[in-house]
């Protein structure tokens, strides 16, 4: 081992532990480490630059600003309170609902945007149902995770996934979303099982929901309809941009170009809301991964699995899973997907890059499902813990791990199977 | 400049009473036009104006009728004690005066006149109880020798600012809406037993409080009528300490010795309603909010 690689994989263990203790921003801390990876010449400022995966910040950014002119118009808060009143204030079937919705918008939004969209709402609804909200919390934290692995677009370790495998949105659709459609059922009917009795309410509760006037809720209606038609043409565009051999960020970055245009967005104003913060994390981020991939540290990982696994691919792909399902509960998957994704390509430089696709799917479904095991699993788990706090509801760790642990390991166990059949 | 090189005997009378304000007005603008060397109707016409705005009367039978004109060069003030009370209108009301100082100075002079105004308020509002002991210019002179505050200079914070209530930061949440209610006020001051400022307690904070921290990140709320969290909240109104709805933030303090082009900065750049004026000492001394400013500086 070089003196180099020594450098390289402190400075990342570093940054990593300093992450996991979470007394410093995250993006100043990979910031930091990239800078370090720069200044003491562990990379090449030109090659650094090229491990910045641009198409995962480019759709990134694309999605953002999409996102961030839709949720104005009110339609995300619409489509709850209308579909609760549908489902006549009964506070099961609203969970259901709930559960649903979230899992839809975080295969086609980020994960994060749609706990920060879907959390208000529910306490609202709990509020003026007079039941505890925590139940409901619980399931949109799963939904959210497990509906955000269905997609490309749904959470960003498939994003950078699919940009470094070169996968395209229909593949993910066609390779995940069956998977994933059976564990949201499933899921939900256990959802139902446990909480059922929990969820109690008076009938005078019911008649608070349903006075609600969710119409006012559209508050820009041109606003809306223009949102959705870009973001369902955004949607098919993401469906060929295999075929037509576009990268998902130019469809991304073209629909958010148009919606600007078209719904005369003040841009200064909107592009301050792109969550730069998390941009420059993954910038940062990449620049650190690639100082490791540089060095030669991820290689000596892959030789390591492929010692390990004797270079049997359903053996490397299991482990895959079941490892990055584990340690996402505990770390970021971002960082983690990071590091494995050069280590999976080298693998394919040995094995063939076709033998390897089902360690992308494992490591997508890994990564994704196995951020639901704790409340640091994942971006969006940490916002709504955050969000419960400052709302005195007693989510704590502990309590969330009761539902987290079970159900991470029952979709992991799930995958397993479904890799097994499908792929080998 | 000291307080007592503004009078002169001339312009000082104790034998003097007047059937109503008109009269007075009148006999201001003649011994300040006599004084003055300038024209006595361009006086009472100024007079008049500044009393239509808004009575002048300052409380404990004081009245301060003031004005600028144009062809003056100095700042002059006159001191009637009258002999027996004048009865004018102040806020519809009738109120008997028994003393009036009035103020006139060049138009250009405002920065200065309004110093004047507001430390002779000041000076006005603190030594009243001296004011039946003076009969003679000598006596007025000598009284007004030993108040040691210059006149001239720039407003403080202190200056510009008025009392107001305060709440003790241990009384209750009802305690302070009581107070609001009372003295029509939508902020107050929150102090400890020792009169230091530990805080403000504002209507809107409450109401912020009132209801829970989810429905901010909504964009609308016009689509819900009823909301129990809210009714909740104000049912214990009498349990909640103010201290724990207060904000502490020193941003809300200034100090009584900044000048009032700072108080004007930070109204205006960040937005701050309420300043409570603190000493060194971090004890209560007023507050300034843009109404205090418009009264003390802008139409005093």
């Amino acid at each position: 081992m070089t003196n180099h690689m020594l450098i390289a994989i402190t400075i990342f263990l570093l940054v990593y532990v300093a992450i996991l203790s979470e007394k410093i921003n995250k993006t100043v801390l990979v910031l930091l480490g990239s800078a370090l990876m720069l200044t003491l010449s562990i990379i090449p400022f030109e090659k650094a630059i090229r491990h910045i995966d641009m198409n995962v910040i480019l759709l990134l950014i694309g999605m953002m600003l999409i996102v961030k002119i839709a949720e104005k118009s009110g339609v995300f808060e619409w489509i709850t309170v209308f579909s609760a009143k549908k489902a006549k204030a009964n506070p099961i079937v609203i969970m259901v609902i709930l559960f649903f919705i979230t899992a839809i918008f975080s295969a086609f939004l980020d994960n994060v945007t749609t706990i920060l969209l879907i959390s208000p709402i529910s306490l609202l609804l709990t509020a003026q149902l007079g039941i505890s909200p925590i139940p409901y919390l619980i399931v949109e934290i799963i939904a959210s995770n497990v509906g955000g692995t269905a997609t490309l677009i749904g959470d960003p370790p498939n994003i950078m996934i699919g940009s470094a495998a070169s996968l395209t949105f229909l593949d993910f659709l066609q390779n995940l979303a069956p998977i994933i459609i059976i564990q949201l059922f499933v899921l939900v009917f256990f959802f139902v099982l446990i909480f059922r009795k929990k969820l109690i309410v008076e009938e005078s509760a019911k008649k608070r929901l349903m006075a609600m006037s969710e119409k006012k809720l559209i508050r820009d209606k041109p606003l809306l309809i223009k949102s959705l038609i870009v973001l369902g043409l955004v949607i098919c565009g993401f469906m060929f941009h295999g075929l037509l051999h576009v990268e998902a960020s130019a469809v991304a970055l073209l629909g958010a170009s148009v919606l600007i245009l078209w719904t005369k967005t003040d841009a200064d104003e909107l592009i301050t809301h792109v969550e730069w913060t998390t941009i420059l994390f993954f910038i940062g981020l990449f620049i650190m991964v690639g100082a490791l991939d540089y060095t030669g540290v991820i290689k000596k990982i892959a030789q390591y699995i492929l010692v390990k696994t004797g270079g049997d691919i359903k053996y490397t792909s299991i482990t895959l899973l079941f490892f990055t399902g584990i340690t996402s509960g505990i770390l970021d998957n971002i960082p983690l997907v990071a590091t494995f994704i050069p280590t999976v390509k080298y693998i394919g430089t040995q094995v063939g890059a076709d033998a390897i696709t089902p360690m992308w799917w494992s490591l997508a479904l890994g990564s994704c499902l196995g951020g639901n095991g704790t409340l640091v699993g994942a971006s969006a788990n940490v916002i709504m813990m955050n969000f419960a706090k400052r709302n005195k509801i007693n989510l704590s760790f502990g309590r969330y791990m009761i539902y987290g642990i079970p159900f991470t390991l029952l979709t992991l166990i799930m995958a397993y199977f479904y890799i097994i059949l499908r792929y080998f | 400049m000291h307080i007592d090189s503004f009078f002169s005997e001339h312009l000082t009378s104790f034998d003097k009473s007047f059937d109503n304000q008109d009269q007075l007005f009148r006999f201001l603008s003649k011994i300040f036009s006599f004084e003055m060397k300038c024209d006595e109707e361009k006086i009472y016409t100024g007079l008049t104006q500044r009393e239509a705005i808004s009575s002048t009367y300052l409380g404990h039978g004081i009245a301060l009728p003031h004005c600028r004109v144009e062809d003056v060069s100095l700042l002059k003030i006159a001191f009637i004690k009258l002999q027996k009370p004048l009865t004018i209108k102040n806020d519809e009301q009738d109120v008997d005066i028994n003393y009036v100082f009035s103020v006139i100075t060049n138009i250009t002079h405002e920065e200065f006149y309004v110093a004047v105004l507001a430390r002779l308020t000041r000076f006005l509002a603190s030594h009243k109880s001296i004011l039946p002991e003076i009969n003679t210019y000598e006596q007025l002179s000598e009284k007004l020798h030993s108040f040691s505050e210059s006149l001239s200079g720039h407003l403080n914070a202190y200056e510009i600012s008025t009392i107001i209530p305060a709440v003790d930061e241990n009384q209750t949440v009802k305690d302070a809406v009581d107070v609001m209610k009372k003295n029509r006020l939508a902020t107050l001051p929150v102090i400890d037993s020792k009169n230091m400022v530990k805080g403000i307690i504002r209507i809107t904070d409450l109401f912020r409080a009132s209801l829970p921290d989810y429905v901010f990140y909504l964009q609308d709320f016009s689509f819900i009528t009823e909301f129990s969290p809210l009714e909740n909240f104000w049912e214990n109104e009498s349990q909640m300490i103010i201290k724990n709805y207060m904000k502490s933030s020193t941003e809300f303090f200034i100090q009584d010795n900044v000048s009032y082009l700072e108080v004007l900065f930070l109204i205006s750049k960040h937005k701050r309603e309420q300043l409570i004026v603190i000493d060194k000492d971090g004890l209560y001394k007023g507050v300034i909010t843009p109404a205090t400013i418009l009264n003390t500086m802008l139409r005093p």
